[in-house]
């Protein structure tokens, strides 16, 4: 769904931008390329990785530990989880309600603040990146960001722990 | 900066990159011989994952690329630059927003919007809205549903204005990243 908006989106773009200029456009999409292809070898690193976590690792041992039962324990893995496995945002959120339906039908601040912290860190912290951003922003800004970004998402987490305590799926 | 030079830094960049994928296709491998069954669930999740980032990247190259063929220095210095203010934090998140590249995607364009005259506290703030483009959000508000959606993104867009804020100030005059050289245009 969000997929098929966001490439009609890009659709559109790409016709507009076509039509204003066509040979800067062509020379746009080559940028676009290059860009991916460096970074082609991160993504195929990323997919094995996450094959390696949600196929390895039984699925109650996941549930048990961040499933709210596991208090503060929980939610250090699940931020530390989120922090260094970068997800991608179509496979977070199944994974997110998988969670929160092993916690059961009280959802209380644990449960709600371990998935808050996974799906915040795994948005804004970006450890497996780290040395990417490094090279291309520089290691003082790269280390910086990090920092205050791993600070902003599990407040964030928490803070939605305080709000949505009780929240029903 | 030459093609030399841009080889050398792909080069170094991709290094430990190749040895964790290598380690982790070895893992893989090795585990779903001994446990065959999870090894079917480890390649579901993979197919799974292909799939998903295969989608995006037809958006990505569009979106990018266009972006940065059309996105003139004047422009971005209006918007993004060192005077811009409250207008420049809401541009670079509005930018942030629509164009939903993978983080580690992203960064290359952070380094052209900077390189082009953009405050960093802008260049945090677009990083930062990446944490919840428009298509992320949509999907969101699928799986978890409206109420969850709005409080992590009315909890989220302070909290990205605070981190540019306070990255800028703390990182002050410090010495910043190289100009990328796939993204310098001119």
């Amino acid at each position: 769904m969000g997929i098929i908006i966001i490439n009609g989106v890009a659709g559109i773009i790409l016709v507009v931008s076509l039509i204003a200029d066509r040979r800067k456009t062509l020379q746009g999409l080559l940028v676009g390329l290059q860009v991916l292809k460096g970074m082609l070898p991160l993504i195929i690193v990323v997919i094995i990785l996450v094959g390696l976590m949600l196929g390895f690792i039984p699925e109650s041992v996941l549930a048990g530990t961040v499933g709210g039962k596991g208090g503060t324990l929980g939610l250090a893995i699940a931020t530390v989880f989120g922090s260094f496995v970068a997800i991608p945002s179509v496979a977070i959120f199944p994974l997110a309600i998988s969670i929160l339906k092993l916690a059961g039908a009280e959802t209380g601040f644990w449960a709600i603040a371990t998935v808050g912290c996974l799906i915040t860190t795994n948005s804004m912290v970006a450890c497996i990146s780290l040395p990417i951003e490094m090279n291309v922003m520089g290691s003082r800004a790269a280390f910086t960001r990090l920092t205050l970004c791993f600070v902003a998402a599990v407040s964030v987490g928490l803070l939605m722990g305080v709000i949505l305590n009780g929240y029903h799926i | 900066m030459d093609i030399t030079s841009r080889k050398r830094v792909l080069r170094q960049l991709r290094r430990p990159v190749f040895i964790i994928m290598g380690l982790s296709i070895v893992a893989s491998v090795t585990l779903s011989i001994i446990y065959p069954d999870k090894g079917i669930a480890n390649l579901k999740a993979v197919k799974g994952i292909t799939i998903d980032i295969l989608m995006i990247f037809p958006a990505v190259i569009v979106i990018m690329g266009v972006i940065a063929v059309w996105i003139r220095p004047e422009a971005v210095e209006r918007y993004m630059g060192k005077d811009s203010g409250a207008t420049g934090m809401a541009a670079s998140m509005g930018l942030g927003l629509f164009s939903s590249l993978p983080i580690f995607m992203a960064f290359p364009m952070g380094n052209m919007l900077y390189n082009k005259g953009a405050r960093l506290g802008n260049v945090f703030a677009f990083f930062g809205a990446l944490a919840f483009p428009f298509p992320v959000l949509i999907i969101e508000a699928q799986f978890m549903g409206m109420k969850w959606m709005a409080v992590r993104l009315a909890l989220t867009v302070p909290a990205v204005v605070l981190v540019g804020l306070a990255g800028e100030w703390i990182h002050g005059r410090g010495k910043f990243g190289k100009p990328v050289p796939s993204m310098k245009m001119d």
